[in-house]
């Protein structure tokens, strides 16, 4: 992963009204262990992976939103690679945020994910 | 040729709006436990009906309508996109209370807190934060 990788985000159907994603889509669930799950886009594209997502994993995806591997750190938030889950994962770490931070980085990565536009839109 | 007889008034239509909340809540009574991707508790609807019944009491129509979303330990987020903050209040419907958070993404500046949602003043004061954002944005 490096600045420039685009680090793929699925977004559930619940998490969009109105064309309008939640910022809940860049923000780790409790259960999640502060880890966010993204896809490698050096290894996958967007379309692939929700095409992974929804069908090898069986999964419930929208469509795809991106952020860099650059705006992660920017926002103090490593990004790890963690093929044990499957070869193209990979995760944002939130570990250490309080829930303020991990609120405020969230809404900062879907600003910028939005900038960008969706990657794919099923 | 009949002629359709009308009964008084129903010939008025209300366009209701995108962001209804009370219609967003009612849609959420669908969501079953495991909604998300086999994660994601279901909302209890009768905190989704408290909450429409507060929305609508309390929610002056002069402010934006926020957007709704499930959250996946069973609550319900409220969001708010009045450039350049980004606003949400996420409740936790049994315990009628709400985490409040607002970023400027121009200043980068943040703020946070807790409200009691069974508390009217709390209500009031959330709803003076977005009358301020709203009307420093029209002031733009």
């Amino acid at each position: 992963v490096t600045d420039e990788t685009l680090l793929l985000r699925q977004v559930h159907p619940a998490f969009i009204q109105n064309d309008r994603p939640s910022s809940q889509v860049f923000r780790p669930t409790p259960k999640d262990e502060h880890k966010l799950s993204v896809y490698d886009g050096d290894m996958i594209t967007a379309e692939q992976s929700w095409q992974h997502f929804t069908g090898d994993l069986g999964y419930r995806s929208a469509g795809v939103l991106a952020v860099t591997g650059r705006e992660c750190t920017e926002q103090s938030l490593p990004v790890v690679s963690s093929p044990e889950v499957f070869k193209e994962h990979a995760h944002i770490d939130f570990s250490g945020c309080t829930a303020s931070q991990i609120e405020k980085k969230g809404k900062k990565l879907l600003a910028a994910a939005l900038v960008r536009g969706w990657q794919y839109r099923a | 040729m009949d002629t359709p007889s009308k009964t008084p008034g129903t010939e008025r239509t209300t366009l209701l709006d995108p962001l209804d909340v009370p219609t967003r809540l009612e849609g959420l009574k669908a969501l079953r436990n495991g909604w998300l991707n086999g994660r994601g508790i279901a909302p209890v609807p009768a905190g989704l009906d408290w909450l429409a019944l507060e929305i609508k009491t309390r929610y002056p129509e002069e402010l934006p309508l926020p957007y709704v979303y499930p959250v996946a330990e069973g609550g319900v987020r409220l969001e708010w996109s009045i450039t350049p903050h980004e606003v949400s209040l996420e409740i936790d419907l049994s315990q009628k209370s709400g985490e409040w958070h607002a970023l400027n993404l121009d200043t980068d500046v943040d703020e946070s807190r807790t409200l009691n949602l069974v508390d009217a003043a709390a209500w009031a004061w959330m709803i003076h934060r977005l009358s301020e954002m709203v009307g420093a944005t029209s002031r733009d």
